[in-house]
C-alpha cells in the first residue's frame, strides 16, 4: 500500500479501529494509547508498503500493544484507585461491552475483528499469527459462550 | 450449537456491536500527537514500581500527576472548527456562469472557468474534474488544488449536443467519462465510455446503449467500473452495469431501485428505493461489487427534499431530510450515518425557517470530509450558514463564496 492510500484508509477507519480496541480493552485510555502506538509503529520504514488493509493491521497491532500494556496497568493498581481509574465517557452505556465482557480476552479480540471490523477468518489468521482453524474455533467458542449466557438470562427471567 | 443457532447469535452479535458506534472518539490528529511515546510510558511504569517499593507518598504524587495527564487527554480535544486555508472551493461569480478557485477565506487562486456544466471532486480531495461547455462541444479539465492550476482540455467532444457524465477513479488517477447525445424523455442512445487519466491519456473502452447512462464509480484496484441507466422510459426500472476497465461488461441487470452514487473507493453504492403503498421510502446502502444490502436508511414520510453524500475518505454517509411547505416554510435535518450506514445515526445540525420563499438547502462537504457547510441559499454567489466539524460536532457561522465544489489545497 502506498502512503497516500494508507492515509486515506487510516482517516476513514481509525474511529472504528479505536472503538474496536475500546471494546477489547474496556478502557478508552488504554485503547487510545494502543492505537497511538500502532500509528507510530506504522511509520517505521517499509511497514506501510507491506500492509494490505490498514484497519486490520492497526487493530491487530493495537491488540498486541494492549496485551503488553496490561502488566503496566496491574502495577498502576498498586498505586490506588486514583491512578487506575479514569473517566470513560459513554462506555458504560454501550450494550456491546456488556456482551463482550463475558468473553475471554482472546475471544473478545477475535469477535471484534470478525463481527465489528468485518475481517474474514483468513485475514484474522494472517494478522493475529494463528491458523484459520484456530480463529474459527475461538470465535465459535465465543458464540457458544454468549448463547449459554443468553440461555441463563432467559431461564432466570422465566423463573422471576 | 447448530449452524442455524450460530447464525442467530451472529446476527444478534453484529447488532450489538453496532452500538460501539455510539462511543465518541477524538480526532485522528490528536491521537497522533501530544502523547507520550511507548518508551516514555514504559519508563513511567518502571518508575511507578520503584515508587511502590520505596516511598508510598512519592508514588501518590506521581500517581496524581499521571492521573491529571490522562484526565486531560481523556476529556478529548474540542478544537473549534474554523475556515482553513488548506482547503478551498470553486465559487461562482455574481453571474453564476464563471467559477474561480479560492481558499476558504476567499482568496482567488486560479481561474476563472467559464460556462461550467458540472464538477466532481476526487476521492482524496486534491482534484476537481470540470466539464465545460465550449463552442464546439464539452471539454474536460482538471483543477489541481495542490498546484492551484487548471489543466488544458483532457478530452474534447466535437459536438455541442453532447451530454457527459463522470466519476473519479478510487485512487485519484483519472476519471471514467460517458459521452453521448442529449435525449429527453428516457430516449435510448449509444454512449461512449472513456477512461481519462489526470496526465491527459484517454482511451474509449466501450460503447453502451441505454438511456440516461452515467458512471457511478471506478474501483481502480478491482479494475471495475459501475454505471447506471434507465431501463424504461419512465425511469421506474433502472439498470446497474458493471464493466471491467477493458470495456468488458460483467453485469447488466434491471434493478428496482435507483442507484444514486458511490463512495470514493467504489466499494459502496447508495440506491433510492420507492415503494407502494407509501410511506416506505428508504435509502439502501449496497456492496458495489455484489449488490448485496449493507444497510438501510428509512426516509421519513414528511421528507420531500433529501440528499445523500458519502463522506470523503470514509464509509460514513451524510443524509439531509428536508421538508419544504407552502409559504416558504423549510425544515431540514442533517444526519451522519457512520460505518457504511450501519452505525448509530447522529444529528449534525438542523434548520427551521418560515417565510424563506425561494430558498433551498445547501450542503457542501470539505474535501477531506472533516467538516460540512450547511445552510440555505437562494442561488446567490455567497453562502451563509454553519461550518460543522463532523467528528466533534463543533460549529461556526460562516459567510463564504458558495462552494460549487470543494477541494483540498495540499498534496
Amino acid at each position: 500500500m502506498d502512503r497516500e492510500s494508507w492515509e486515506a484508509e487510516v482517516t476513514g477507519h481509525y474511529a472504528q479501529v479505536l472503538r474496536g480496541l475500546m471494546a477489547v480493552a474496556g478502557r478508552r485510555e488504554a485503547a487510545e494509547d494502543a492505537l497511538h502506538d500502532a500509528l507510530l509503529a506504522a511509520m517505521s520504514p517499509g511497514v506501510i508498503e507491506g500492509v494490505e488493509r490498514a484497519d486490520a493491521w492497526l487493530f491487530s497491532v493495537g491488540v498486541r500493544k494492549l496485551r503488553r500494556a496490561a502488566w503496566r496497568r496491574r502495577l498502576d493498581m498498586f498505586l490506588g484507585p486514583s491512578s487506575a481509574s479514569f473517566p470513560e465517557p459513554g462506555l458504560a452505556r454501550v450494550q456491546a461491552l456488556e456482551v463482550l465482557a463475558q468473553l475471554t480476552p482472546r475471544q473478545r479480540e477475535l469477535v471484534v475483528a470478525r463481527y465489528y471490523l468485518d475481517l474474514s477468518f483468513n485475514e484474522i489468521a494472517h494478522h493475529f499469527g494463528i491458523s484459520v482453524s484456530g480463529a474459527t474455533s475461538t470465535v465459535t467458542q465465543a458464540l457458544a459462550r454468549i448463547r449459554r449466557r443468553d440461555a441463563l438470562v432467559e431461564e432466570q427471567h422465566g423463573r422471576a | 450449537m447448530d449452524e442455524r443457532e450460530a447464525r442467530v447469535i451472529e446476527t444478534e452479535l453484529r447488532r450489538s456491536l453496532v452500538t460501539l458506534d455510539q462511543i465518541p472518539v477524538p480526532t485522528l490528529s490528536s491521537l497522533r500527537s501530544a502523547r507520550p511515546g511507548p518508551a516514555a510510558r514504559g519508563l513511567r511504569a518502571v518508575s511507578a514500581l520503584a515508587v511502590v517499593a520505596f516511598a508510598v507518598v512519592v508514588a501518590l504524587v506521581i500517581a496524581d500527576r499521571l492521573t491529571a495527564f490522562r484526565g486531560e487527554r481523556a476529556a478529548g480535544p474540542s478544537a473549534p472548527v474554523a475556515l482553513d486555508d488548506r482547503y478551498g472551493f470553486l465559487v461562482p461569480d455574481a453571474s453564476a456562469s464563471r467559477l474561480t478557485l479560492t481558499d476558504e477565506h476567499g482568496h482567488a487562486l486560479a481561474g476563472p472557468l467559464d460556462d461550467v456544466a458540472f464538477t466532481r471532486t476526487s476521492p482524496n480531495g486534491r482534484y476537481v474534474a470540470v466539464w465545460q461547455n465550449a463552442p464546439l462541444g464539452p471539454e474536460l479539465r482538471i483543477v489541481d488544488g495542490a498546484t492551484r492550476t487548471v489543466s488544458a482540455p483532457l478530452l474534447s467532444v466535437q459536438d455541442p449536443a453532447t451530454s457527459a457524465g463522470l466519476a473519479w477513479a478510487s485512487d485519484d488517477s483519472g476519471v471514467v467519462v460517458t459521452t453521448g447525445p442529449q435525449l429527453a424523455g428516457g430516449g435510448v442512445a449509444r454512449v461512449n465510455v472513456w477512461l481519462v487519466t489526470i496526465t491527459g491519456a484517454s482511451r474509449q473502452i466501450a460503447t453502451y446503449e441505454g438511456g440516461g447512462v452515467r458512471p457511478l464509480f471506478w474501483n481502480r484496484p478491482g479494475g471495475l467500473i459501475g454505471l447506471t441507466a434507465t431501463a424504461t422510459r419512465t425511469g421506474n426500472l433502472m439498470r446497474y452495469v458493471q464493466m471491467r476497465d477493458d470495456g468488458t461488461i460483467v453485469r447488466d441487470d434491471n434493478v428496482s431501485e435507483q442507484p444514486i452514487s458511490a463512495d470514493g473507493s467504489g466499494s459502496l453504492l447508495v440506491t433510492n428505493a420507492n415503494c407502494s403503498p407509501a410511506p416506505c421510502r428508504k435509502y439502501v446502502i449496497r456492496n458495489a461489487a455484489t449488490y448485496d444490502t449493507v444497510a438501510e436508511i428509512p426516509v421519513p414520510s414528511t421528507t420531500n427534499v433529501s440528499g445523500l453524500w458519502f463522506r470523503p475518505r470514509s464509509s460514513d454517509l451524510l443524509v439531509l431530510f428536508g421538508t419544504q411547505g407552502t409559504g416558504g416554510s423549510i425544515d431540514g435535518r442533517l444526519v451522519l450515518y457512520p460505518n457504511k450506514g450501519r452505525g448509530a445515526p447522529r444529528d449534525l445540525d438542523s434548520i427551521s425557517e418560515r417565510g424563506a420563499v425561494g430558498s433551498s438547502f445547501w450542503v457542501s462537504m470539505r474535501a477531506d470530509g472533516s467538516a460540512v457547510f450547511f445552510g440555505l441559499t437562494q442561488g446567490e454567489s455567497v453562502f451563509q450558514g454553519d461550518l460543522i466539524a463532523i467528528d466533534t460536532g463543533g460549529r461556526t457561522s460562516v459567510q463564504v463564496g458558495r462552494p460549487v465544489a470543494t477541494i483540498s489545497l495540499s498534496p
